[in-house]
């Protein structure tokens, strides 16, 4: 996306409520063009009085305090564009290939059960988002660790092309999130700086990364707290900070927002999102996750595993396209004869409960919007409905 | 916690700071605010030391001081590893240069060595008071005062009745039971010869009283002493007896009245190892004879003074004056001035002031701490460059194998393996030494993380200071590299064959002088072996924990 969209990206958020989004991309945008770098410590004070403001209050800010803010930043963003070439500011960077894996395989062996996970090609791109979902125990976590350089291979191979060929130093450029971070001591800010400085980030350049991270990610009132003071979320978003502080190009994450809310969630993928599509260093990032709906939201790309094995590993977006039917989660005050009488003879291939909601399988032809107009026509009291036909969330309802 | 940072100056959180943002390693040892409170707290030590009461009578032993100071510093010790290994960047980023890996080392152990100034900070504080409580001069003079004066006060001493007193004194034996009896009584440090031969051959006189029959002169009038006293003690029902006890006076007179020579305990007073220039024994001594052969007065003033100097150092010295003395020392019964009271004092007054503690004087004191400050630096630098488990898992084998090794010596010594289990132990731990630092070699080939490697190269990380100075010694002991043993069997066959051989002189200095070369040669060997880890072997072995950490694991 060049300057110029991410441009009118930013006077469309000042239009709409969400202030927090556009001061967190003003602050991307004049951090990801070198001749928009003067600007950064402006456009870091608009948020750090976009997050005082927020502070005093509660949730997102209203009234005079907020149109002061919106009328700076669409200052700024005017100014940006009077800038010569800023509007035909340079595209992102060309997406390179930050790891590369082809028939990896790795084999365990305790008490009597064997486990084998793969063969995995995977191929991750900067500027992208790979998601990896599957049940419990299916390997997600072993193939994470694969790519974070953490755990040996038994079969195939692997690269990094970004990262150095000794393996210290590659290890010193993947950035690696737990599903359980480990304690830390000291302050946030301490550890930010010393990450930083330990990254080579050293002086000025130091404080002023370590600050716009703070900003960026809306840690700057926690900065000054300890582990025992941060909510796991905010040890999240920490552990998000301290990597993304030293601009990593990998990013490995393990089920991140397992222990989210849903605000949490969304601000975080939200962030994660900007992370992979900045201009400037943009990064290759993985994780795993059970909630699939939400990682399919960000997600360019899915790896489903079941038993260590890829049951689909491609675009989100390409995902069954050449289906012969589509598959719907629905749950209401309705019974199922009154839901095949509804659908019509013939349209329902299958319709099964699950426990939670009905699960249906139509032909290819019948798709979410001719389902939804026989409900309604048969006055179905419908409180939940889903189209799964293009999600990998489908495939858990296969058997194995 | 808030408290302590508030004892910190602005500048010194600016120097955090910068430290942090350009030297986050150095900032992560935390050297620069545990220097600063160590500054503090040795100030607060030295205020302790200036308010413990320190004065003649009395002042706390500089040595417990230490020795309680130790536990405060180890409190101390422990939550500075803890703060220093909080902030580790080693376990993902350790590769460093080789200078800022030895720089880190040496660090470390400098914090460490610091720490232990909190005991000597209190220590020589109230050491120097108390060094200085008298005068140099002053107490030289005192105590040759005291010296000279000490004749005049018989002792405090006990003894011992030997049997063979008991069967020369067959007679009055029959009155004491002849048994062993605990006398007390006031001559036990003089002692009277027969001539003034003897008296100049008095320790070889004393060699032959250990081995001769015929009891010496002074047994003897010690023995009549010893009986007067107890004939005069009325609290005895059986054994008052007035009439004995005159005669055994009279006895002692008798030989007080022939035997005038007397050779009391010269330089009593004179503290041991001081190297004051105080009276000699021999000046001493020679003054006390021209003045009993001259049968000079007691000289009253200075009686007096001495009296008055005793007291000054113990409250327990009582001033009875110079007629008092004078009236005890007719008598012959033991002061009651209680003179000697001040002799420990005196005693610890001139330890102080040389500083003759173990924790100032002893080299091997030095060497300890030294050794024990690099070893729990060095495992605090493995501790944060690797997983726990490994470090753990090397610090109980370093602890147990030596255990083992003995169970194992002692198992097989002689019966199976033809060397004594000493041997078996000195040789087997240098075979794990050298199997510990020979497969460091392979560690760069490792294609994934090894916790038995890992454990292995902290293991060998601890003795690789430590190997050359043990391996001298194996081969000192084992292989006479230096011909000591050679030399000193050489000198023993010289010796044996003939005692007064001229050669003899040459070869023994040959041999203190071999000696001296020896040691000098193992302290080389010793901190050559550590300084030589220190700045060239600690990066490399640092290196290697980084490449451990960095390979993928297995499982």
């Amino acid at each position: 996306m060049s300057a110029h969209h991410r441009i009118e990206e930013l006077r469309a958020l000042l239009k709409g409520t969400d202030l927090s989004l556009a001061t967190r991309r003003l602050m991307d945008l004049c951090d990801d063009y070198e001749t928009l770098h003067d600007l950064r410590q402006p456009a870091m004070q608009l948020r750090a009085e976009y997050n005082l403001g927020r502070d005093l209050g509660a949730g997102e800010m209203n009234g005079d305090r907020a149109q002061a803010i919106r009328t700076r930043v669409s200052e700024l963003l005017s100014a940006i564009a009077a800038r010569p070439g800023s509007a035909n500011g340079p595209a992102a960077t060309a997406a390179e290939t930050a790891y590369r894996s082809a028939a990896l395989t790795k084999h365990f062996s305790s008490g009597g059960h064997r486990f084998t996970l793969g063969p995995i090609d995977l191929e991750l791109r900067t500027g992208e988002i790979t998601g990896v979902v599957g049940e419990n125990g299916n390997g997600k976590t072993t193939l994470l660790r694969q790519v974070a350089g953490m755990l040996d291979h038994d079969g195939g191979t692997q690269q990094w092309p970004l990262a150095p060929a000794d393996p210290y130093a590659r290890r010193a450029t993947i950035a690696w999130i737990p599903q359980r971070s480990a304690r830390w001591y000291g302050t946030l800010l301490q550890n930010l700086r010393f990450t930083a400085a330990i990254h080579g980030i050293a002086g000025d350049a130091n404080e002023d990364r370590v600050q716009y991270t703070l900003h960026r990610l809306g840690l700057t009132r926690f900065a000054h707290l300890s582990w025992n003071e941060l909510s796991s979320g905010y040890k999240l978003r920490f552990e998000l900070a301290r990597m993304v502080v030293w601009r990593p190009r990998l990013l490995v994450l393990d089920e991140p927002i397992a222990n989210l809310d849903l605000q949490a969630q969304q601000l975080f993928l939200q962030d994660l999102c900007h992370l992979a599509s900045a201009a400037r260093d943009p990064v290759a990032i993985i994780l795993s996750s059970q909630q699939l709906h939400e990682i399919e939201s960000i997600a360019d790309r899915i790896i489903f595993l079941r038993n260590g094995r890829p049951m689909y590993s491609g675009s989100t977006a390409a995902f069954d396209q050449d289906r012969s039917s589509n598959v719907f989660e629905l749950k209401g005050a309705v019974d199922r004869s009154r839901l095949l009488a509804a659908l019509g003879e013939g349209n329902a291939l299958a319709l099964d409960d699950t426990g939670l909601v009905w699960r249906l399988i139509t032909p290819r032809a019948i798709g979410p919007r001719e389902v939804l107009r026989a409900l309604t026509a048969a006055e179905a009291e419908v409180s939940y409905f889903r189209d799964i036909s293009t999600s990998t969330r489908k495939l858990f309802h296969q058997d194995p | 916690m808030n408290a302590l940072r508030k004892l910190v100056p602005d500048l010194l959180w600016s120097w955090d700071l910068r430290l942090l943002q350009d030297h986050p390693r150095l900032w992560a040892t935390r050297f620069h605010l545990h220097a600063w409170f160590l500054l503090l707290l040795n100030a607060a030590a030295v205020a302790v030391g200036l308010l413990i009461r320190v004065d003649h009578h009395r002042f706390p032993n500089p040595e417990g001081l230490f020795a309680y100071m130790l536990v405060p510093a180890a409190a101390y010790a422990a939550f500075w590893v803890y703060r220093a290994a909080r902030f580790n960047a080693e376990k993902r980023f350790g590769r460093h240069s080789a200078i800022s890996d030895a720089a880190e080392l040496l660090i470390l152990w400098a914090s460490l060595l610091l720490i232990l100034s909190l005991p000597f900070t209190l220590a020589f504080t109230v050491a120097q008071r108390a060094a200085h409580l008298t005068p140099d001069a002053q107490s030289t003079a005192e105590v040759d005062l005291l010296n000279e004066q000490a004749p005049w006060f018989y002792g405090h001493d006990e003894y011992w009745e030997e049997p063979e007193l008991a069967e020369v004194h067959a007679a009055e034996a029959a009155a004491a039971g002849g048994s062993r009896t605990k006398a007390p009584q006031g001559a036990g440090s003089h002692r009277f010869f027969r001539s003034l031969q003897e008296y100049r051959l008095r320790h070889d006189a004393a060699e032959r009283a250990r081995t001769s029959e015929v009891p010496e002169l002074h047994d003897i009038y010690e023995g009549y002493l010893s009986r007067a006293a107890y004939a005069m003690d009325s609290t005895d029902r059986n054994g008052y007896a007035p009439d004995t006890a005159r005669l055994y006076l009279a006895k002692a007179d008798s030989i007080e009245r022939s035997r005038p020579l007397l050779y009391i305990h010269h330089g009593w007073y004179t503290p041991a190892g001081s190297t004051l220039p105080y009276l000699a024994d021999s000046l001493l001594e020679q003054r006390y004879l021209q003045r009993v052969a001259a049968g000079a007065p007691m000289d009253t003033a200075a009686v007096t003074k001495a009296l008055a100097i005793a007291r000054k150092y113990h409250g327990g010295v009582r001033l009875i004056g110079a007629e008092g003395v004078q009236r005890e020392f007719d008598r012959r019964v033991r002061s009651s001035a209680q003179l000697r009271l001040a002799r420990l004092q005196l005693e610890r007054i001139a330890r102080a002031k040389e500083m003759r503690y173990f924790f100032w004087d002893e080299e091997g004191f030095f060497h300890a701490i030294a050794l024990l400050s690099l070893a729990l630096a060095l495992l605090l630098t493995a501790f944060k460059s690797l997983y726990w488990q490994p470090f753990l898992i090397a610090v109980i084998t370093g602890a147990l194998t030596p255990v083992l090794l003995l169970v194992f010596a002692l198992i097989v010594e002689r019966d199976v393996l033809p060397w004594s289990d000493d041997d078996i132990m000195a040789y087997g731990h240098w075979l794990l030494m050298a199997a510990m630092i020979a497969q460091l070699a392979t560690v760069r080939r490792l294609r994934a993380y090894s916790t038995r490697r890992a454990v292995m190269t902290v293991l060998a990380s601890a003795v690789l200071p430590f190997f050359a100075l043990f391996t001298l010694l194996l081969l000192h002991e084992g292989f006479d590299v230096f011909g000591r043993d050679r030399l000193s069997a050489a000198i023993s066959e010289i010796a044996l064959s003939d005692p007064d051989d001229p050669r003899l002189p040459a070869l023994n200095a040959a041999l203190t002088a071999l000696q001296q070369r020896i040691h000098r040669t193992m302290m080389a060997a010793l901190w050559g072996g550590v300084a030589f880890y220190a700045l060239l072997l600690h990066p490399v072995l640092k290196g290697l924990y980084a490449h451990l950490m960095a390979l993928p694991e297995r499982r």
